[in-house]
């Protein structure tokens, strides 16, 4: 199920450039590890349960439509590269 | 005035009574502790950044505040925060190159309500990158060692946290705990680690790996100091959706008694690969619980042995999606501006570590169409299951028991070659945080192990919102002497203990 071409595959997806010793040694890690994750496939009985998101029993947590502080701008471009108050990315 | 020369030994609360009492000043608290670490967190990098202006600074105002009369229930406590929950003015890398010189403009919400009680923000402690390991060994800024041995790892990947609290470094410390990150560290070291119910802290300001699972959470060497630390971090954050009051009176749960309490023992916790000294302290434990009035039976929590496949697909796929956001843009280390962005981003994000690019790119895979049915919506069906039957567990029994870690601390490198076999260390912790329940590593018992003096824990595990049973329990076990306090300091020397 998964090698090598999977690898490549995903991580143009993923946007993270590997190594060819990198692409070689996850194929071989996801494989195993998948093949763990396939016991929950051997469950029949997860068919009778809903799929859970989160443990919390919270919904909707909303609050008053007031505006509050946030960051400054400096502080919001202390990180980046920044120019005219803009944060700098590289082109499309 | 009190003598400085040994206030490492001295509990969170009883540093705070001597810096209102005046007895010491919260200035002079923070420059022995900056100087203790200087000393000795060479041979342990338990701490991967300090500030010693922003702490001496934070200090002279908790002084400040004193004398103008304010009560702070943490004054001049010096506190370690993981590399993972922004702290504003301090670097914060999540143990990653990718986040290298990243100062962070603001402070999490645990942190800004520690600051409002007294608290000083003593250092920044190692993880594993992301928070990604049980070992602490998998940091772009090098592994933590455990102090009771030099070969051994601290656990993780709340590893630094845990180290700086049991090698005396700083009284308490926080950490977080996704599968395990707080508990089995805790468990490593000899202290008390606790995974709070999920919604109990706040998340504003800890850098996601995967938020449905985890949640900050405290080490100390005490219950009180542990009851006083999360008393003032815990409760409802309009910031955090995910938050709620609880409502515990953490300090009074404390005085209660266990007499007549049921306690289960995990019986798929014990099966094969779990070491012997380990079961032997599991039953010591369970042995004087009795002798306090408890009973204790064991529990079958049939699904249990499949909790480290559920709880795996489902942190990888949500790391996968809030990592999408390092692309060296807003923050960490910057793409060059030569190429297109796609070739851009995806050279940045080349400085991900190993882990965190199998962990990525796995998450993406379970969430791909094709595959979403037979992996991730598995999971999360698989979530509810395992809810349901800790649900059943508890409407018989107070608190569950299990071995916090299925060995006691592994060498340094044993399990970096195998990936799963790493995973395999949280395979008692994960459950939990898939249920969303409150548990605490209860440090019983220091064992000898390969010629060695080794730290073996006891995972407790109490209802969803009952954090407070586990205070009961612990402080029981801890009033009678069953658990013991103690500063490790390398190798192996303990210098202090109760």
């Amino acid at each position: 199920m998964i090698n090598e071409s999977t690898v490549l595959k995903l991580a143009a997806q993923l946007r993270i450039q590997l190594t060819k010793e990198e692409v070689e040694k996850i194929a071989k890690d996801l494989a195993q590890i998948v093949e763990y994750f396939e016991q929950l496939n051997r469950l029949e009985e997860l068919k009778n349960y809903e799929p859970s998101y989160t443990p919390t029993t919270k919904v909707n947590a909303l609050r008053e439509d007031e505006p509050r502080s946030g960051l400054s701008q400096s502080d919001a471009l202390r990180n980046a590269i920044s120019e005219k108050g803009f944060i700098k990315a590289p082109r499309i | 005035m009190v003598r400085i020369l040994s206030i490492h030994i001295l509990d969170a609360h009883e540093l705070a009574a001597k810096v209102l009492q005046e007895e010491i000043s919260a200035k002079d608290v923070v420059s022995f502790f900056l100087e203790r670490i200087s000393k000795i967190n060479p041979a342990l990098n338990a701490f991967v950044y300090t500030n010693e202006a922003s702490a001496l600074s934070q200090a002279s105002q908790v002084d400040v505040r004193k004398r103008q009369g304010e009560k702070m229930p943490l004054a001049g406590v010096p506190i370690a925060v993981k590399d993972v929950i922004s702290v504003k003015d301090y670097q914060i890398t999540c143990g990653s190159k990718i986040l290298r010189g990243y100062i962070a403009p603001y402070d999490a919400t645990v942190v800004e309500r520690l600051k409002k009680a007294g608290a000083i923000i003593i250092g920044i402690t190692n993880t594993d990158e992301f928070a990604m390991g049980s070992s602490t060994e998998n940091s772009a800024y090098g592994p933590t060692h455990n102090p009771w041995s030099c070969t051994r790892v601290p656990g993780g990947s709340s590893g630094g946290s845990a180290v700086a609290v049991a090698s005396g470094l700083s009284p308490v410390a926080l950490g977080t705990d996704t599968g395990g990150s707080v508990r089995l560290p805790a468990a490593f070291t000899g202290v008390f680690g606790l995974k709070p119910t999920y919604g109990a802290v706040s998340r504003y300001g800890l850098i996601a790996y995967s938020n449905s699972l985890e949640q900050i959470g405290v080490f100390a060497r005490s219950v009180k100091d542990l009851a006083l630390v999360y008393s003032v971090i815990s409760g409802a954050d309009t910031r955090d959706g995910t938050t709620q009051n609880f409502g515990w009176d953490l300090f009074s749960c404390m005085g209660n008694s266990i007499e007549n309490w049921k306690i289960g023992i995990v019986k798929e916790t014990l099966a094969e690969g779990v070491d012997v000294s380990v079961q032997d302290a599991l039953r010591d434990c369970s042995s004087y619980l009795e002798r306090l009035g408890a009973s204790v039976e064991e529990v079958s929590i049939k699904h249990i042995p499949f909790s480290l496949a559920a709880y795996y697909l489902i942190a990888m796929s949500e790391a996968s999606s809030n990592l999408a956001r390092f692309d060296g843009v807003r923050y960490g280390e910057h793409t060059s501006f030569e190429e297109e962005w796609n070739v851009e981003f995806s050279k940045v994000r080349s400085l991900f570590g190993l882990e965190v690019k199998r962990r990525i790119l796995l998450g993406a895979y379970s969430l791909s169409a094709g595959y979403y049915e037979m992996f991730y919506e598995k999971a999360a069906r698989f979530r509810s299951l395992i809810s349901e039957e800790f649900k059943e567990a508890f409407k018989q029994f107070d608190v569950l028991l299990t071995p916090t870690s299925p060995t006691p601390p592994f060498r340094l490198g044993e399990k970096l070659q195998d990936p799963l076999m790493m995973y395999l260390s949280d395979i008692h912790t994960v459950p939990v945080n898939l249920a969303g329940l409150p548990a605490l590593n209860l440090p019983v018992k220091i064992v000898q192990h390969d010629g060695e003096l080794l730290p073996v824990g006891v995972q407790a595990i109490a209802p969803y919102g009952r954090d407070d049973k586990l205070f009961t329990l612990a402080s029981a076990l801890e009033k009678s002497a069953f658990i013991k306090k103690r500063i490790v300091e390398p190798w192996g020397r303990i210098v202090w203990t109760n």
